[in-house]
């Protein structure tokens, strides 16, 4: 997440308008800051997932990657639609509960506060798992492999597995996070963007020096037929299911939308871009990877940078590089978590979904800290208790497990979320026929409906069936994702429960919201002065026709 | 009515940016690899990987989509810079 999230006259404080004072989110990302907002943080999942996704598929895991990611796409063009279409920070939550609802609405953050929570434990455990890639030739030992059990400090049991030292540095990042969010200190846009540009960079000279110098199709088919014959369709759909979280991140479409300029035009632009290149890039390093070594040499910890080092002539130079920027960029999709955490959480709290008591802000740094401590404590909670799922290998190496637990539950919460989101953008093209939409999903049919002609979106329901059968899949073959994904959410909703029944707001109902209005103000905002006029008309057509005898029927909604 | 399902257009380009240059070197670079792995693939004894050839495809198409939106930027840029029509 950038730099630019900001407001007027208060650096990065969604929460220090004067009271009275309604202030905007500044909108100062460009066509290319947009892309590369979102390729920072998309594009760093792939230094975690490729461990993960080639250990569980093994010689299919591009077939994994492949069909993750045309659900992914499909995902995509969705949040692209969406994103356009309501160009407001909030993201999945708050399409949800445009299209389903104030319930669903909930149940759609709290699937995706999982994610975050879950992205700050994930990305800060591989990011110092990148880390580690140095100690072997610093200190003569990979400290990933530094246990309770080998330090003499536990003899027997599941923490003597524990590999304490990478544990404490995943810890310690996670703690230098929290505290410089709370400080109010943020990666700068130009820092993302450069990042993100030396990423790529970096990424498509492994994969074509990969390639051209090192990869061998026969070890590629050879791989690919031996899993045909030997893994089982449970460990291809657990690899398949992990592949969605080298993809996740798409939220930052729809956070960035509030803070880009001319944001109808710029994100289905940016955003398409940004998809392709990322399920391309997926699909080339589980592709170049499986030609270049076994399947079974790839670490979970730092995969591309073992891919890097066994480039013929770069790989002294690539491979430690590509430490170094695999752990910085996965540390900045770290920060995201505890940015969209709290982003999340102050969207939520102004719809009335959760206590406004997280919106306190410190009183020096005017930073809301309670957001940050609570779900970056969250996250370091997971963190911890997901190195308790090491384990030593037939091999008997130690395999730490912590990366494989979070990936479990990162997939749980993000296809909820999607699912809901799909059926939101379905539901929209009913009930919310007038938004101007500058992006639709593809392939759509015209049906009659209400007296109205709408598109309906086929992509939209295959987009739908394909993330169900992800969820289905997580569910089935996840050990962990399975309990404790659904026990977040039913937690979450029992919280909901007595939060709404306190306050008094109906509980399954919505609470009054005039979106017409936001919609004008929103689009207003945003200087997309031609949709709110074509969004107008559109309202005034619709009331001339309910209305047909009432002269000046459309006035309501500000129309002439 | 009017509807808005069509793309809506950017403005003209008024300057050669780093965006375009990232763009230009992208699409060569993605049809490079594309050509590569089809080279390897095709020279080297053994048998012809399917997800392979479907990544070099997937590459070689990738690349000429992004420097067809180069030439169409570029096409843009000119005909505002002349104040002739694309």
């Amino acid at each position: 997440m950038t730099g630019s999230q900001r407001q007027d006259g208060q650096e990065g404080n969604p929460h220090a308008a004067p009271a009275g004072e309604r202030l905007e989110l500044r909108r100062d990302v460009t066509i290319w800051g947009s892309y590369m907002w979102g390729y920072a943080d998309v594009g760093a999942d792939i230094y975690a997932a490729l461990g993960l996704v080639v250990a569980a598929a093994q010689g299919l895991a591009p077939a994994a990657f492949a069909l993750a990611g045309i659900v992914y796409v499909m995902i995509g063009l969705a949040y692209t639609e969406l994103a356009s279409t309501y160009p407001v920070a909030g993201g999945g939550h708050y399409f949800t509960l445009r299209g389903l609802g104030d319930f669903w609405g909930f149940v759609a953050g709290a699937a995706l506060l999982l994610d975050y929570t879950i992205d700050i434990a994930l990305f800060a455990v591989a990011s110092a798992g990148y880390i580690n890639f140095f100690s072997p030739a610093l200190f003569g030992i990979d400290l990933r492999q530094v246990t309770l059990g080998s330090l003499g400090l536990v003899t027997s049991g599941f923490l003597a597995n524990i590999p304490i030292v990478w544990e404490a540095e995943s810890l310690l990042l996670i703690g230098i996070l929290i505290y410089l969010n709370i400080r109010g200190v943020r990666e700068s846009s130009f820092l993302n963007e450069s990042l993100g540009f030396i990423d790529i960079i970096l990424e498509s000279s492994v994969i074509f020096f990969g390639f051209a110098l090192a990869w061998s199709p026969q070890m590629l088919a050879e791989q690919w037929t031996t899993a045909l014959r030997t893994l089982s369709m449970g460990n291809f759909m657990y690899g398949s299911s992990l592949a969605i979280i080298s993809f996740v991140g798409l939220e930052s479409i729809s956070q960035a939308a509030q803070e880009t300029r001319r944001p109808a035009t710029i994100i289905p632009r940016t955003s398409i871009a940004l998809i392709f290149t990322v399920f391309i890039f997926a699909l080339a390093f589980s592709t170049v990877t499986l030609g270049i070594m076994p399947w079974s040499e790839v670490g979970e910890a730092d995969p591309i940078a073992q891919l890097a080092r066994r480039i013929p002539y770069l790989g002294i130079i690539a491979g430690p590089f590509a430490a170094i920027l695999g752990s910085s960029i996965l540390l900045i999709s770290a920060n995201t978590g505890v940015m969209g955490a709290s982003r999340l959480t102050y969207s939520m709290s102004q719809l009335h979904l959760v206590t406004r008591w997280l919106e306190k802000v410190h009183p020096k740094y005017r930073t809301p800290i309670r957001t940050i401590v609570v779900f970056g404590c969250m996250g370091a909670l997971e963190a911890f208790l997901a190195f308790f799922a090491s384990r030593v290998g037939p091999d008997g190496s130690l395999q730490s497990g912590a990366l494989d637990t979070l990936g479990n539950m990162y997939a749980f919460g993000a296809t909820l979320g999607y699912v809901l989101v799909f059926i939101s953008l379905i539901r929209l093209r009913f009930v919310d026929p007038y938004s101007p939409r500058p992006y639709r999903m593809p392939i759509n049919i015209k049906i009659t409906w209400g007296g109205r002609v709408v598109d309906f979106p086929i992509l939209g329901v295959v987009g739908m069936i394909g993330v169900s059968f992800i969820l289905f899949e997580v569910i089935l073959t996840h050990a962990i994702g399975r309990i404790a994904g659904p026990a977040w959410v039913i937690g979450c909703i029992l919280y909901y429960l007595w939060y709404r029944r306190g306050q008094g707001l109906p509980i399954f109902g919505d609470v009054k919201h005039d979106w017409e209005q936001e919609q004008i103000r929103v689009l207003t905002s945003a200087e997309e002065y031609d949709l709110v006029e074509e969004y107008k008309a559109a309202l005034a057509l619709r009331d001339r026709k309910s209305n047909p005898g009432v002269k000046g029927a459309g006035k309501a909604s500000g129309t002439e | 009515m009017r509807t808005a399902t069509t793309r809506r257009s950017l403005p003209p380009p008024v300057k050669f940016t780093f965006a375009d240059r990232y763009r230009i070197v992208l699409g060569v670079l993605a049809i490079g690899i594309g050509i590569v792995m089809l080279y390897r693939m095709f020279t080297m004894p053994g048998p012809t990987s399917l997800p392979a050839l479907f990544v070099a495809l997937a590459f070689i198409g990738f690349g000429a989509h992004r420097s067809w939106m180069a030439r169409t930027r570029y096409r843009e840029y000119r005909a505002h810079m002349t104040g002739e029509r694309p």
